[in-house]
């Protein structure tokens, strides 16, 4: 598995390094990064939804300032 | 002497400079790297704290950067206790979401993945290096050719524990940007 890399800045001293995410950083991350994507996701699918949801009452006839009173 | 209109030849005393109200303590840039972090920045000199963040680029095999931010101490983050509260809206839509519950880290927003890029995230922090419940409110921009986002963020740190630091992270390859931090008086 690839290694990862973080910029590390210290204000104490006014320096930074750039290095390679710790074993444990980088299991760390592959967390993240899945728990991050389903969040996307579930946002994703929200504004999916309410784009779908647009374009069926539009469909119906309803006007687009009638349709943003509904969803938004 | 009323500051900040200086004239040539003025000087500097302490009641003028203790009145300036927001400090520049760190500039730092950051290119192609997954996370950042800035340590010792949070400290007993100021209470509360202006963080500005700016991501110009990213690669990564998504479509989205999500944003991620923990605070830390010591050199190690906290993972845990982050709960927010959130509204936002892409284009004509607009969505929302909460969790209270507490999670490994405060959500950022999102923004596309692109060689270049218009993300930017400004966060009021309260108190993070106190012995106390960290408060922030925080908003995020997104205005690239695909896509535009801006979105609003509450969020609380529950834990009564001092932090002097903070990390930044994609769940992306990596990203470039540059993060300020001010502290308030």
């Amino acid at each position: 598995m690839a290694t990862d890399n973080k910029l590390e800045f210290d204000a104490a001293t006014n320096q930074s390094v750039v290095r390679e995410l710790t074993e444990a950083e980088q299991t760390q991350r592959a967390k993240d990064i899945a728990k991050a994507n389903d969040l996307r996701d579930s946002i994703q699918s929200e504004l999916s939804a309410k784009q779908s949801a647009r374009t069926k009452l539009a469909a119906l006839g309803l006007t687009e300032a009638e349709i943003k009173a509904l969803v938004g | 002497m009323t500051f900040p209109v200086f004239a040539s030849g003025d000087v500097l005393n302490a009641s003028d400079m203790n009145a300036v109200g927001l400090w520049k303590l760190s500039e730092t840039n950051f290119t192609t790297v997954a996370s950042v972090s800035l340590n010792n920045v949070f400290t007993s000199d100021y209470d509360n704290y202006r963080i500005l963040i700016r991501v110009t680029a990213s690669t990564g095999a998504g479509t989205d950067n999500t944003f991620t931010m923990r605070l830390r101490a010591a050199g190690t983050d906290s993972s845990a206790n982050y709960v927010h509260q959130r509204f936002g809206a892409q284009g004509a839509t607009t969505f929302a979401g909460a969790n209270t519950s507490g999670t490994d880290d405060w959500f950022g927003g999102f923004a596309a993945v692109n060689a270049t890029m218009y993300y930017s995230q400004t966060i009021d922090i309260f108190g993070p290096q106190l012995a106390a419940p960290t408060v922030a409110s925080a908003y995020t921009c997104e205005l690239d050719s695909t896509a535009t986002s801006v979105q609003v963020f509450a969020m609380r740190h529950t834990a009564s524990t001092s932090y002097d630091g903070f990390t930044f992270f994609t769940n992306q390859t990596n990203m470039t940007g540059t993060v300020w931090v001010y502290g308030y008086r």
